[in-house]
């Protein structure tokens, strides 16, 4: 009878970006429950590093992207097919808690201490494009962006590092996603603005070498079905542009 | 003067010594390996802080365990000579002998002025330049000495300064040393267990054995009236000092004390000869053998040494024999009794 | 005569065998991994990274601070190696908290320093007073690979210094040498050549030093973004980049090697 349960069980590996680490496996569990015979194994990183490892051959069912230029790589290489977008984010400044740090516009000052995630990453490369959108706002004027980036001391590696540095009261201040802002008390949030035209999109697809494609595609239309996006919601995570 | 009355526990015995050296004077420090000897050099030079005692040099003290004083190794005017030499690898023959006082703050070139002068006295000149490491240990040995003369000091301190100088060649390094000692008043001890060195080196020995002194005295004196089987075997060397002129024939006439003995070679000047006691036959006639010297004296004595006898002989000069104790009882050996002690040129050594 | 058996002449040489292989396994190992990584240059990768001035930039600051870095490690590392080989009551806890940072994570170590000489730190107020800010900064990234290599140095030093001969300490002591002057005339200049080695080791470390650097002094180009952490970043979108710079990091390295190696005589590494 253990046999035929060992038999019976697939596990499907998850490549999720990290800003998803509270949301998936809480996706995965209702999804087990509604699926007994699937295991899910989550892998969180940075959306580049996963697509890298997937490029090199790293053994995956379920690819889910933080933005679609790392997706759009993975499906150039052949790694993934068919990603549809099932989610979407929002940036927030945040700040220590004794800071005096207010508004975006105080991030223009001279000497203040402001870390974003690297470019390569999708937090940090939705940041410097904020930024420069900000630009257009008359609240916020042409030179805003340079003067913003003048005071970046730190390209940190992932988002984690970038709320320690400004919970640890090293940093002014810092742009993490919202989701990962939500509830952490040891620092102060203040939103920024939300600009058309390109908007934060999570991509989700099938990985092409994948053992199990049937349990895979189930496991995305999961993720975009409306019980799937009630929980991510439920995480501080919108719906996905159209 | 050098003076020492120290105790001190030296792993598996105590050691108590104590000692007086005149100035110019060379004291021999001998005993078997482990007795302490080394220890004690390394004592009055600083290197060993006894448990209790006194060390002074003149009117400086520089161990008072009472007082609690103690003067490092650097604070004492004391030159040491060690058994493994302990030159400086990495400089030259000329580097480590300048070392001491370039070390005091004298002047780069009176150091090496001064280096030169005492590796010349002891024939090592030609290797100033060069790397210690590439140097025999005979030479590493004088070079020792040369180094530990430098500073001119007060209480020089040898540990086996001769041993690995070829036995020919010791007498001109024995010279300068001796010479060097009476002309600075340098006070010296010397350790050794060789007793011919000893007897040449020094006026004075101190017998060590188990950290005791079991006697001190002038090398007749322990001969003479040996107070321990040790003290007899190491002083049982039958060293006689003369003046030699060679003889046709290929041999030499050595007088000591008027006494004339016949040795190979061709010897002039004033030389030192040793012969085993183990060479030299007892009889109570004259025999009638090849062995050119004769000696007649009264039994002094008769030491038991294993299964042999060491018999001292009150002769001119006085002599040591050791005979089996079958032969000593086979002629009747006694303190008193006449006995012929007869040996070869040829098992005669000189230096 | 007695000769030695053929049965031993056999087992010999199974051992010599076996040695062989289980060495030439190993060096394959690393080699392979070199091998494999120099395969996939290109003649325009290589040439287009080298006129980057995102990588010329990493490479002076890492050449710069992993000297000067080097530098501080033998200043204080070599007193604190002296006194290290000499007893002391505390020398075992001396020795264990200054061989601690090789058992750290180098990012553990990094949020250590961060912890410690942050503008929120232990000394942060005393730091701030002197107008010593050092996260973020090129200074940072200094302390960083200090920490980090100077135990490297320092476990190689200690060890010279006490395989000295006692009996030339002895001797130096009697020609009236006081402890420094016979540290630095009969202790150090034998000790060179080994501490040539333990210094380029150290070194080696700094120049590869990543987690602790970006912990502690962040990252950014031409301040903190030193040569590893440049090899990262350009990883994670362009491969050809990364692996031509991982290629001048990785000749510069050797090249190092060989010429210290050379200079310091077949001694080595002297370890």
């Amino acid at each position: 009878m253990l046999s035929l349960l060992l038999i019976a069980q697939t596990v499907l590996t998850v490549f999720a970006a990290a800003s998803l680490h509270n949301a998936f496996p809480a996706l995965g569990k209702q999804f087990e429950a509604a699926h007994p015979g699937v295991t899910l194994r989550f892998s969180f990183n940075g959306s580049q590093i996963l697509e890298a490892q997937l490029e090199s051959g790293a053994q995956a069912d379920v690819f889910a992207s933080a933005d679609e230029r790392w997706m759009d790589k993975a499906v150039s290489a052949g790694a993934v097919a068919n990603p549809v977008a099932f989610a979407s984010n929002q940036l927030v400044l945040v700040v220590a808690q004794q800071s005096n740090i207010a508004s975006p516009l105080d991030l223009t000052k001279p000497g203040t201490k402001l870390v974003l995630c690297a470019q390569a990453v999708p937090c940090g490369a939705y940041a410097r494009r904020l930024l420069a959108g900000m630009d257009a706002d008359p609240a916020y004027g042409p030179k805003y962006s340079d003067a913003v980036l003048q005071n970046i001391v730190s390209n940190e590696l992932d988002v984690e590092s970038v709320l320690s540095k400004v919970t640890l009261g090293e940093a002014d201040a810092g742009i993490v996603y919202r989701t990962d802002a939500l509830g952490k008390t040891s620092v102060r949030t203040i939103a920024l603005p939300v600009l058309p035209g390109t908007p934060i999109a999570y991509y989700v697809g099938t990985v092409h070498s994948s053992a199990a494609p049937s349990d895979a595609t189930a496991f995305v239309n999961f993720v975009h079905s409306s019980d799937g996006q009630k929980i991510l919601a439920g995480f501080g995570f919108t719906a996905a542009p159209q | 003067m050098l003076q020492i009355n120290v105790q001190t526990a030296l792993g598996r015995f105590a050691l108590a010594c104590d000692l007086r050296v005149q100035p110019g004077q060379a004291l021999a420090l001998v005993g078997a390996s482990g007795a302490g000897k080394t220890s004690t050099l390394r004592a009055i030079a600083g290197l060993l802080r006894p448990q209790c005692g006194r060390i002074s040099q003149d009117d400086e003290c520089w161990f008072d365990s009472e007082r609690h004083i103690f003067v490092p190794p650097q604070g004492r005017s004391c030159g040491f000579v060690f058994a493994e030499y302990a030159l400086f690898g990495h400089l030259s023959a000329l580097e480590n002998v300048a070392f001491g006082l370039r070390a005091c703050g004298s002047a780069n070139s009176f150091a090496r002025e001064r280096a030169r002068e005492l590796l010349e006295r002891f024939g090592v000149l030609s290797l100033a330049d060069r790397k210690v490491a590439s140097l025999s240990s005979g030479e590493m040995q004088r070079v020792a000495i040369a180094r530990a003369l430098a500073t001119s000091p007060a209480v020089l301190l040898l540990d086996e300064p001769l041993s690995a100088i070829d036995v020919e060649r010791r007498a001109p390094v024995r010279e300068a040393l001796l010479g060097h000692i009476a002309q600075s008043g340098a006070a010296a001890v010397v350790v050794t267990h060789d007793p011919v060195e000893a007897m040449l080196f020094a006026d004075q020995l101190i017998v060590l054995e188990r950290g005791t002194v079991v006697q001190r005295g002038s090398a007749s004196q322990l001969r003479e009236r040996p107070r321990s089987s040790y003290v007899a075997a190491f002083s049982g060397v039958n060293l006689f000092t003369g003046t030699a002129h060679p003889e046709a024939g290929g041999v030499s006439v050595v007088l000591i004390n008027g006494t004339p003995l016949t040795v190979l070679g061709s010897w002039t000047g004033h030389v030192a000869v040793v012969i085993d006691p183990d060479s030299v036959v007892l009889s109570k006639t004259r025999p009638d053998s090849s062995a050119r010297n004769c000696l007649i004296g009264p039994v002094m004595h008769a030491f038991p040494d294993g299964g042999a006898v060491r018999v001292s002989i009150a002769s001119s000069p006085p002599i040591v024999a050791r005979v089996t104790s079958q032969s000593a009882a086979d002629l009747d050996i006694k303190p008193g009794a006449d006995v012929v002690a007869t040996f070869k040129a040829s098992e005669m050594r000189v230096h | 005569m007695i000769k030695r058996s053929p049965a031993s002449a056999a087992r010999d040489a199974t051992l010599t065998a076996t040695a062989l292989v289980l060495a030439a396994l190993f060096v394959l190992f690393g080699a392979i991994a070199l091998v494999a990584l120099i395969l996939r240059i290109t003649p325009s990768g290589m040439s287009e990274a080298l006129r980057d001035p995102v990588v010329a930039q990493a490479l002076w600051l890492s050449v710069r601070t992993s000297l000067l870095s080097s530098l501080i490690i033998v200043v204080f590392g070599t007193p604190l190696a002296a006194l290290l080989s000499t007893p002391f009551r505390g020398r075992a806890a001396l020795e264990t908290l200054v061989m601690l940072p090789v058992v750290l994570p180098p990012v553990v170590g990094g949020l250590a320093l961060l912890l410690a000489f942050g503008r929120a730190g232990l000394l942060g107020r005393e730091l701030n007073f002197f107008g010593l800010h050092l996260p973020f900064t090129t200074a940072a990234v200094v302390i960083a690979q200090t920490f980090v290599a100077a135990p490297l140095y320092i476990a190689v030093a200690k060890g010279v210094f006490t395989r000295v001969d006692p009996e030339l300490l002895d001797a130096a002591s009697t020609l009236h040498a006081s402890r420094a002057y016979t540290f630095i005339r009969v202790v150090l200049p034998p000790a060179m050549p080994a501490l040539a080695g333990g210094l380029t080791l150290a070194w080696a470390r700094a120049l590869g030093e990543f987690g602790a650097t970006i912990t502690f002094a962040g990252n950014l180009p031409g301040v903190t973004q030193t040569m590893p952490i440049a090899v990262y970043m350009a990883a994670q979108t362009d491969l050809q980049a990364a692996i031509a710079i991982a290629v001048i990091l990785m000749v510069l390295s050797y090249g190092a090697l060989l010429a210290v190696r050379h200079a310091a005589g077949d001694s080595g590494l002297g370890l």
